[in-house]
C-alpha cells in the first residue's frame, strides 16, 4: 500500500513536472496557451496506450510498473481541467471560438488514435517477445 | 519565482494529486462495479470545476500557468495532477475494443461536454461571490 502510492506520487510529480517544462518550451501560439497542453496530452495518450499494450498478462510491464507509469507519470503528464478550462475560454472569445472548437475536437480525436496506436505498438512487441 | 522553486511547487503540487486522483478512483471502483469508467469521470469533472472556479477567484489568466505559488503548486500541480486526459482517452478505447461502443461514445463525448460546463460554472459561481 505504502510502496503503491509511494510510486503514484513519484510518478505524479514527474509527469507534472515535465508537463511544466513543456508549457515553458512549446511555442505558444499567438493569443492562446492550448499548444503545450495539448503535446503534453497527445504524448501522454501514446505512452499510456503503450504501457497498457505492454502490462497485458505476462507482459513485460507488470502491475507497480503499470501504477507508476500509466496512473502516475501519464496521469501526471495529462491534464483534463486545463484542457477543458483552456476550452471554455476560447470558447467564449469570438476570436478564438473555431480555434477552440478545433482544440477541443483535434484533442479528443487524435487521443483516441494515439491510445490505439500505442496499444497496436505494445501488443506488437509484445507478441514478438514473446 | 525562480525556475527551481517553481518546478520543485509543480512536483509536490502533481504528487499530491496524482495521490488523491487515484484513492478517490479506487474508493470509487470499489464501490461501483458498472460499465461506465466512474471514477476518472467524476475526477476530471470535479477537477474542471475547482480549476474554472479558482481561477477566476485568483484573476489568474488561463494562459499563465507558472511563476507563483498558486498557478505552480494548485493550477498546474494539484489539479493538473488530479485530472488526467491520458486515463479519459484509455477508458475510451478500453469500453470501444469491448465493443461498448454506446458507453465509450458516451463517455468520450459526455466527460468533454460535462468538463466544459463544470468549468464554465466554476467561473460563473466566482463571479457570483466575488
Amino acid at each position: 500500500m505504502l510502496k503503491n502510492m509511494f510510486l503514484v506520487m513519484l510518478g505524479g510529480g514527474i509527469g507534472a513536472v515535465v508537463r511544466e517544462a513543456l508549457i515553458m518550451v512549446v511555442p505558444q501560439l499567438p493569443g492562446g496557451s492550448e499548444a503545450p497542453i495539448f503535446v503534453a496530452n497527445m504524448t501522454a495518450a501514446l505512452l499510456i496506450g503503450l504501457t497498457a499494450g505492454l502490462a497485458v498478462k505476462d507482459g513485460i510491464i507488470g502491475p507497480a510498473g503499470k501504477l507508476f507509469i500509466a496512473t502516475g507519470i501519464m496521469g501526471g503528464l495529462s491534464t483534463f481541467s486545463s484542457f477543458v478550462w483552456g476550452a471554455d475560454k476560447m470558447l467564449a472569445d469570438p476570436s478564438l471560438r473555431l480555434r477552440g472548437l478545433l482544440f477541443v475536437a483535434a484533442s479528443m480525436i487524435f487521443g483516441f488514435l494515439l491510445v490505439q496506436s500505442g496499444l497496436w505498438i505494445g501488443q506488437r512487441l509484445i507478441s514478438r517477445s514473446n | 519565482m525562480p525556475n527551481i522553486t517553481t518546478f520543485t511547487f509543480v512536483f509536490i503540487g502533481g504528487a499530491l494529486g496524482s495521490l488523491l486522483r487515484w484513492g478517490l478512483g479506487s474508493a470509487i471502483y470499489e464501490r461501483y462495479t458498472g460499465k461506465f469508467p466512474l471514477g476518472t469521470f467524476v475526477i476530471n469533472v470535479t477537477g474542471a470545476f475547482v480549476m474554472g472556479l479558482l481561477s477566476t477567484l485568483m484573476g489568474v489568466d488561463w494562459r499563465d500557468r507558472f511563476g507563483s505559488f498558486f498557478t505552480a503548486f494548485v493550477l498546474t500541480g494539484l489539479l493538473g495532477g488530479y485530472t488526467t486526459f491520458s486515463s479519459y482517452e484509455l477508458d475510451t478505447v478500453t469500453a470501444y475494443n469491448k465493443r461498448e461502443r454506446g458507453i465509450a461514445l458516451l463517455y468520450w463525448v459526455g466527460s468533454v461536454a460535462a468538463g466544459l460546463l463544470a468549468a464554465a460554472l466554476g467561473w460563473w459561481i466566482a463571479i457570483q461571490i466575488s
